[in-house]
């Protein structure tokens, strides 16, 4: 092994995070097994970060004041034996076959057509659809109006499912989207709305659990969503197995418009730039359960939602011509991944720390529900959307082939497009971010590379957030194998992202989707003329805190006239933590980081903050100021149509309890 | 290259390379259920009995359980106004299925005959134990329970401990943080979320 093998291996090793600092006394250490009456510790390996490298060091255990930190570790594994899934994609039903409820005795379920209501407010009353109407016709059956145009329509059923995250692991139990880690990847255009039938065929909450909560609200993150859609922490429901007076069937429909932000002031949103300058491209769907958020999206309660329009097309060869369709053996050069790292204990079955208010970090990488996978690819050009579903840890991507980095290009922030792609050698992604970057793994063969690997080079010691300290190389947590023959000339459709239009500075490549607000500067200048809100995140009393106060439900903190624009200061009081914080309904512009405004031209290699977001990623000690702007929905006096919320999405600060509730009105 | 053999991994010794596999490390549990984390602890009541924390407090109880000290002036007064406000609420539950757990982070001066007259002062009903004990004891409940902070400075301010109430279905395993100075209607709301099934 070289030495820079040893070193992965340790940067490994080191990677492994204290979930649990728990003083435990001498005697609990015995009658824990942890260490003989004699005195001696009995389980060296799997109690300390250090344990398992540094094999006889008994000292690194113990505390000078005597007590001992516990440190769960998984399961070992091999690396690089399983491939990475690839996600399935999600298909339309009839609405006249979607069915509900529990099954009967012969395993059917009974059909249910939407009837153009949902349930909202813990189960407790069925309101209905804003822009979806359903009216029973003289047969039975539904006749359905749309605001947005003709509704596809899906049936995701969330189940408990056994899933193995490792051939060498037996299988772990997981609540799952159609029994599926991630869940399945819906594809779906502007102008076609869905809605999206979610069965909870999860145990009943009267089953006990490790964790977690099989009651479920789910939150199309980024989407512009009418708040009964949209997920909103309160907005949980039950399983068919614990049947209520207002939801007897446990499930619950929900409307994705897929319209773009500004559509109902087209004169004042849709001019030189068009409307698709608004368009979102790499979503996601994860349950968001007031106070267990952090716990059910752990346990597997994720997936993937994508969204395309006549300049991303999904379409190979049209548009921008990005990356799509088969590769020339078959596989979809247009692929999310969701990295994530859970912990295992030793029947192969997650750990949560419940008394763990930082964040918590699991020991095992793992890409599309694989621990460290590989991935075989043709040598042409990939998309790659990379996903950080969390609960609280960050990354920084490379792709590193043993003697050095690759670059490569990176083509959205939040999954939104850039104006151009730009050239990065790294990208950092707080929990719920995305990046989309594009691979072009035909010129990295041709330097006779054939393997490489995506390595994750943030240090991060607690869930609290990163260290700030890149490491090189980093943590190897998928393996990419550049496998076949080389393409023929005009093979490829997808266009070259580093064919940049005539003029643009080095590292700029392809345009891609113009922006909003095209013009930076006016934009600052218009937005210092608008209202100001400002929102502190801080701890505080033992919890998270937005201004001082911790998330109450009732609470509206504040009411926005529709169509108003803002100026929203976040800041991080904090020294030792950072919060990506997340607002729903709009993404928003960065404006200035502790004073400095964001830079309009592209930079290199550093944080990409004048495109479009959804996430602020909040570093220690700073303060960020957006453009935001609260259009088109909300507005009619009621609060299950007119709220939305803004928090922390290290999920376990927003259940404890970081969150602010703000209502359109 | 075939479609079929395109799918397949390289061999698993070429697949390895270049990363060597990890070191084996023996898989640890988290037991953060029952006896083993929660322990039995010995604790003395406002009413000076002496209970085990685990078996005779906890165990298959829907729980609130908080931390406070009677010579705190700013926030466990009002904290614990608030609770009773709650205990109000929730009605004869509280002594049933239900029980409030208040734990001194004095307990050398928070004597059961101090936390008597605080619960007479402040109105607390039945049902609800203040507990005080030997203050390892004491320090390890704090820390099996997460009232902690990393900042070694703020862990050692009791006052940082007494803002957030933990809501427990203990035989479910469930488990939510409420702030103490939620409004009662809303921490009940919190408390009903942890026992769905009573809804």
């Amino acid at each position: 092994m070289t030495s820079w093998q040893d070193k992965l291996a340790l940067i490994a090793q080191r990677n492994r995070q204290e979930i649990v600092k728990a003083k435990l006394s001498r005697r609990e250490m015995v009658r824990m097994g942890l260490l003989t009456a004699g005195g001696t510790l009995v389980a060296k390996a799997g109690l300390s970060s250090r344990a398992g490298f540094a094999a006889g060091a008994d000292d690194s255990l113990t505390a000078p004041d005597g007590t001992l930190s516990t440190v769960p570790a998984s399961p070992p594994v091999r690396p690089w034996v399983a491939a990475m899934p690839r996600l399935k994609v999600k298909t339309p039903v009839d609405p006249s076959q979607m069915t509900a409820g529990k099954p009967d005795a012969s395993g059917k379920y009974q059909l249910m057509p939407p009837d153009g209501m949902t349930p909202v407010d813990g189960a407790t009353q069925q309101v209905a659809h804003q822009f979806f109407r359903a009216t029973k016709k003289p047969d039975g059956t539904y006749a359905y109006n749309d605001k947005f145009g003709a509704t596809q329509f899906y049936q995701l059923d969330m189940k408990e499912t056994p899933i193995k995250l490792h051939p060498d692991y037996s299988p772990t139990k997981f609540f799952a989207f159609d029994g599926m880690v991630p869940g399945p990847l819906f594809r779906q255009k502007y102008g076609t709305p869905a809605l999206v039938r979610f069965n909870n065929q999860l145990p009943s909450v009267t089953v006990p659990q490790p964790f977690a909560i099989a009651e479920m609200t789910t939150h199309l993150h980024n989407g512009h969503t009418p708040s009964e859609s949209d997920g909103n922490p309160v907005n949980y429901f039950n399983s068919c197995y614990d049947p209520n007076a207002a939801n007897p069937l446990g499930y619950k429909d929900q409307h994705y418009p897929n319209v773009l932000a500004g559509y109902s002031e087209p004169s004042k949103y849709q001019g030189a730039l068009g409307a698709r300058a608004e368009a979102l491209g790499s979503l996601w769907y994860h349950d968001h359960h007031l106070d267990f958020t952090a716990q059910n999206v752990y346990k597997g309660m994720f997936g993937c939602y994508n969204l395309f329009d006549d300049l991303d097309t999904g379409v190979p060869g049209t548009g921008l011509k990005l990356p799509c369709g088969p590769s020339i053996y078959g596989d979809d050069l247009d692929c999310p991944i969701f990295f994530h790292d859970p912990l295992l204990d030793s029947s192969c079955q997650l750990v949560f720390d419940l008394f763990n208010l930082d964040g918590i970090l699991g020991d095992r990488f793992a890409a599309n529900g694989a621990i460290q996978p590989y991935l075989n690819v043709a040598k042409q050009r990939y998309r790659f959307r990379i996903y950080a579903p969390g609960p609280s840890r960050w990354w920084e991507w490379s792709l590193w082939d043993g003697k050095q980095f690759w670059p490569f290009w990176q083509i959205s922030t939040d999954g939104n497009l850039l104006p151009n792609a730009v050239q990065v050698n790294s990208v950092r992604i707080a929990v719920a971010e995305r990046v989309d970057i594009i691979v072009d793994f035909a010129k990295i063969a041709k330097a006779g590379v054939q393997r490489l690997y995506f390595v994750n080079r943030a240090e991060q010691v607690n869930g609290r957030g990163p260290t700030g300290k890149t490491l090189t190389p980093g943590t190897p947590v998928l393996q990419v194998n550049l496998v076949g023959r080389d393409l023929k000339p005009g093979e490829d459709p997808s266009a070259d992202p580093s064919v940049a239009p005539a003029g643009s500075p080095s590292g700029v490549g392809m345009a891609l989707r113009p922006l909003p607000d095209m013009d930076f500067a006016a934009l600052q200048a218009y937005a210092a003329k608008l209202p100001v809100r400002t929102w502190r995140f801080e701890r505080g009393s033992g919890g998270w805190m937005v201004n001082g106060k911790f998330f109450d439900e009732n609470v509206v903190s504040a009411s926005i006239p529709q169509g108003s624009e803002e100026v929203w200061v976040i800041q991080n009081p904090g020294g030792s933590w950072r919060h990506p914080v997340h607002i729903h309904f709009e993404e928003h512009r960065i404006l200035s980081r502790n004073g400095v405004a964001v830079k309009p031209a592209t930079q290199l290699n550093g944080a990409i903050d004048y495109a479009r977001r959804d996430v602020i990623n909040l570093q220690t000690n700073e303060e960020v100021r957006l453009f935001m702007r609260f259009r088109d929905m909300g507005h009619t006096g009621k609060p299950y149509y007119d709220r939305y919320v803004m928090h922390c999405h290290n999920v376990v600060h927003e259940d404890h309890a970081m969150m602010v509730r703000w209502d359109i009105v | 290259m075939n479609r079929r053999r395109f799918f397949i991994g390289a061999a698993a010794g070429a697949a390895l390379a270049p990363f060597a596999s990890p070191r084996l490390s023996k898989a640890a549990e988290l037991p953060q259920s029952g006896v083993e984390w929660f322990t039995n602890v010995p604790v003395q009541t406002q009413d000076g009995q002496t209970l085990r924390f685990y078996d005779d407090v906890m165990k298959g109880k829907i729980l609130l359980i908080n931390f406070f000290f009677t010579d705190c002036d700013n926030l466990c007064p009002i904290a614990t106004d608030n609770l009773v406000r709650v205990q109000e609420l929730l009605g004869d539950r509280v002594g049933q299925d239900m029980r409030m757990v208040s734990i001194s982070l004095q307990p050398d001066h928070d004597t059961p005959e101090v936390m008597a007259a605080y619960t007479r002062k402040h109105g607390v009903g039945p049902g609800w134990y203040f507990l005080t004990g030997k203050r390892d004891d004491i320090e390890l409940l704090r820390h099996r329970l997460g009232f902690v902070d990393i900042s070694p400075e703020v862990d050692a301010d009791p006052e940082q401990h007494i803002g957030t109430v933990r809501i427990a279905n203990e035989p479910m395993h469930r488990w939510a943080m409420s702030p103490s100075l939620l409004s009662p209607q809303a921490l009940v709301r919190a408390v009903y979320r942890v026992v769905p099934q009573f809804i």
